[in-house]
């Protein structure tokens, strides 16, 4: 009943999407899997309607639809429930789950007694323990993807999508989930899954569509298959199972950081990890598995619930990002727009700008520092810029990510943080990125760089952590070091699984 | 004992909880320092029907608050219908009286649906358009008449301020306008707006339109702010191209004082009723104060207005600080820890 044939889509340089294609019949359940920047949020986004496709065919029913909107995508029975959450803080549970469609009285008033009820039979249905009136602010984040999920099923939808919804879920809500699920599959809803938990998709789902770098490159019977052949679809590699993970207790003598235990709410659980000095360390695992708020919780800019940092020796507690800085701790952020370069300012400015904060509220700077510095900067690394005055926007992306990493050279941290720096960059610039951070290695640097991309971690990294659901699932060193590895770790493969 | 916590507690969660404390001291401030005389039937008169216009506007202001907006062109409006009503029928001869009425509470209604569009549809910031649209109404304004002149029919203005049985007419006419926030609140579109003050983003995944949302809510405020011109002509009993600007930020720090939340999605017109209503009491109490209740225990105390003034702006600013506070504390928003910060990947 729904069909999707050849949909591209492109997000300035970079390919999201690429000839996917994906159908489905009346009431079955389907899981949509992909390793990272595969293009599966952007399928779920295009069918929601907050992304618009390039170019392709949406059909329902056989008949070609156009979804531009999130409005035309609920008129054509389709709900979403999403990762993040749509779900609006201010206003209570019930509030939230009728939003946009609720049950008209006589008058076209809300007819609160009716919402109710309806409300409360499907919250109860899918066993979310809460009140109707409790606000979002008050719920543990398992109950608030229930809630998110009551949401879209009661549009009473035709095509159900779940993006990840079962990431914060426990055990047992996934089960009272997966049964509301089969019951609505046998009364003809069509149901999407989104998942990184391979494991559950072999008791809820038929048939698993696979995406690999935009591509939908495989669909198979789940029944015929098992999960080693699904990973070689998402990644072109066969996952070969770490059976001996490699020696943690390793007794660096310069060990600069020391994390012991850290824990943020349920995105970060128990990250223990020692790196020393002139490391160049990966974190990788797929999107969202806690990576990132593991550097920036390091970097002060997420406050820890527990556990402890030691740098240099040294118990730090950081108030802000500033504090950290000031400590020797540098950050780049692979959304260059929002988290690290000033789009208005000079390339000059750019470099200069983690410097400036060094120093005393009210030193002077002259124009002439800046441009002296900046340009030893440009000089030392061979950054191609036009003039040091131009505007940071003049250059490419990979360009710009070459000038914010001199700005922390310019200040020489001892660490430096990066997430995901090479997103959306090509490869030679790429590439020299990773010979900067070589260099600066050597001289002494300690790297700490959550990727995206395997093949860039497998490269430029010692020691690679890989994150799977907020914890580290294990470490990667030496000849552990192959993509095989890498990917069984990323899927949070265990020698149980392989079993099976 | 159970139930009466339990009720309490609830109450202390609804946005005019603060409202409510706020000014139920004032009234009994009020009543110290102006004795039973606070009760009479004149002077509780005088009190609402200058105040009815601040309520009214404030209660505009708090439906384009709630839906994460800032209105800054109400004040000005407001003097719009003023204006136009009082002036058209003597410049323009053939307009009757009523039509002269009619005509300028549409423009109110117009004002508000323009300003919707403006920030809903071209998504010019609110602070902007609506602030630019302040100058395009106070133009027309100087327009029509440049100074304050014009005269209302006695029997109108006679209705206005006059009483039944002991209750003033202008507390008729607050209780209807609440009344009608009591209905309206009950549809789907004003629980809407108050998701979009909430979380734009999210409110639009969830399919609600947002541009007829924030529309929606800049007309239902125009809607009001021509009942508050009209109210504003009867206690005027003329016209005056003047005053009428200062009301604006009169109304948004009312609808503070009231508990709305100026970040959005949470408030009701009732706060702002509230809040206005706290505002004239606290004016009328320092007067008291600095006329009648001191000079009775300090013989030949006498200060300049203005610092009436002084002390009643910091009673205020005090009031909206602590109102402000005790909203944001009940209402902080959800620390999603799951919630990943990098939302536009692909």
């Amino acid at each position: 009943m729904l069909e999707l044939l050849n949909i591209k889509k492109k997000f300035g340089a970079v390919t999201a999407l690429d000839r996917a294609s994906f159908a489905m019949e009346k009431g079955e359940i389907v899981a949509l899997l992909g390793a990272n920047g595969s293009g599966k949020s952007t399928l779920v986004k295009i069918l929601g309607g907050t992304v618009k496709k390039d170019a392709g065919t949406i059909k329902i029913d056989q008949k070609p639809v156009e979804i531009r909107s999130s409005a035309e995508s609920r008129n054509l029975k389709i709900a979403v429930a999403y990762q993040e959450l749509s779900l609006i803080p201010k206003m209570t549970v019930y509030e939230n789950v009728m939003m946009g469609h609720f049950i008209k009285g006589k008058f076209g008033q809300v007819d609160e007694r009716k919402n109710r009820s309806f409300v409360a039979s499907l919250l109860e249905k899918c066993g979310a323990d809460c009140g109707l009136d409790e606000y979002p602010k008050d719920l543990p984040s398992s109950t608030l993807s229930i809630i998110e999920i009551v949401k879209a099923v009661s549009w009473d939808p035709d095509i159900l999508l779940l993006d990840e919804v079962t990431a914060a879920l426990h055990h047992n809500e996934v089960e009272i989930l997966f049964s509301n699920l089969r019951a609505l599959s046998e009364k003809g809803v069509s149901i999407v899954m989104v998942t990184h938990r391979l494991g559950e998709i072999f008791n809820i789902a038929s048939r698993a569509v696979i995406l690999r770098n935009g591509e939908s490159v495989a669909d198979v019977d789940l029944k015929k298959t098992d999960i080693n052949k699904i990973v070689y679809y998402m990644t072109g590699k066969i996952p070969e199972i770490v059976e001996n993970p490699s020696d943690e207790k390793r007794s660096g003598e310069d060990a600069v950081l020391i994390v012991d235990n850290l824990t943020i709410g349920e995105s970060v659980r128990n990250v223990s990890m020692r790196v020393n000095r002139g490391e160049i360390i990966g974190l990788g695992g797929l999107e969202g598995q806690g990576q990132s708020q593991f550097l920036r919780s390091i970097y002060g800019a997420i406050p820890l619930e527990s556990g402890s940092i030691t740098i240099a020796g040294r118990k730090v507690d950081y108030k802000s990002s500033a504090d950290a800085v000031k400590d020797g701790i540098g950050f780049i952020s692979g959304n260059r727009n929002r988290e690290s370069i000033f789009n208005l300012r000079t390339i000059g400015e750019n470099i200069f700008s983690a410097k400036m904060s060094m120093g005393r509220d009210f030193s002077p700077i002259s124009n002439r520092m800046i441009i002296q510095q900046a340009n030893q900067i440009v000089q030392e690394y061979d950054i191609k810029i036009g003039q040091i005055n131009d505007p940071i926007t003049s250059l490419s992306g990979g360009n710009q990510q070459k000038v914010v990493f001199g700005r922390w050279i310019l200040v020489s941290p001892a660490i430096l943080l990066l997430d995901d720096p090479t997103k959306g960059v090509d490869v030679s610039s790429r590439r020299e990125l990773h010979n900067f951070l070589r260099k600066a290695a050597d001289q002494g640097m300690t790297v700490l760089i959550v990727s995206s991309d395997n093949d860039e971690l497998l490269e430029i990294a010692n020691r690679i952590y890989v994150f799977y659901e907020g914890g580290i699932h294990c470490m990667l060193c030496g000849t552990d070091c192959t993509e095989e590895k890498l990917v069984s770790a990323m899927m949070g493969m265990t020698v149980k699984d392989s079993a099976k | 004992m159970m139930e009466k916590t339990k009720w309490f507690d609830r109450f202390k969660r609804q946005p005019e909880y603060m409202g409510v404390i706020l000014l139920t001291a004032v009234i009994i401030l009020n009543i110290i320092t102006q004795g039973s005389s606070f009760f009479k039937t004149s002077s509780l008169q005088t009190l609402l029907s200058t105040n009815t216009p601040l309520i009214i506007l404030t209660m505009a202001q708090c439906i384009v608050l709630i839906s994460g907006n800032i209105d800054i062109s109400t004040g000005i409006t407001m003097t719009l219908v003023n204006v136009f009503a009082v002036m058209m029928p003597t410049k323009v001869s053939w307009m009757p009286v009523w039509a002269a009425y009619v005509i300028a509470y549409c423009l109110a209604v117009l004002v508000g649906f323009t300003n919707g569009v403006l920030v809903g549809y071209f998504r010019i910031p609110p602070m902007l358009a609506t602030y630019g649209m302040s100058f395009i109404v106070s133009g027309t304004c100087l327009l029509i008449s440049d100074r304050p002149q014009g005269k209302v029919a006695k029997e109108l203005w006679k209705i206005y301020k006059g009483n039944f049985h002991g209750v003033p007419n202008s507390l008729f006419l607050v209780i209807a306008l609440i009344l009608t926030w009591l209905v309206i609140r009950k549809f789907s579109g004003v629980k809407e707006i108050y998701a979009l003050g909430g979380d734009e983003k999210n409110t639009y995944l969830t399919g609600v339109s947002t541009i007829r949302t924030t529309i929606r809510a800049y007309t239902i405020s125009g809607i009001f702010v021509g009942i508050g011109g009209i109210a504003w002509t009867l206690m005027l009993a003329s016209s005056n191209p003047l005053t009428g600007e200062a009301k604006t930020l009169q109304s948004i720090a009312a609808a503070l004082l009231g508990g709305t939340l100026i970040s959005g999605g949470w408030g009701t017109m009732i706060c702002g009723a509230l809040g206005a209503l706290f505002f004239g009491l606290v004016t009328n109490t320092t007067t008291y104060m600095f006329i009648k209740f001191i000079p009775k225990f300090v013989p030949g105390f006498s200060v300049s207005t203005y610092y009436q003034d002084f002390v009643a702006q910091i009673i205020i600013l005090l009031g909206i600080t602590l109102s402000v506070f005790v909203s944001n504390r009940t209402r902080k928003l959800v620390k999603r820890a799951v919630r990943i910060k990098r939302e536009d990947e692909l």
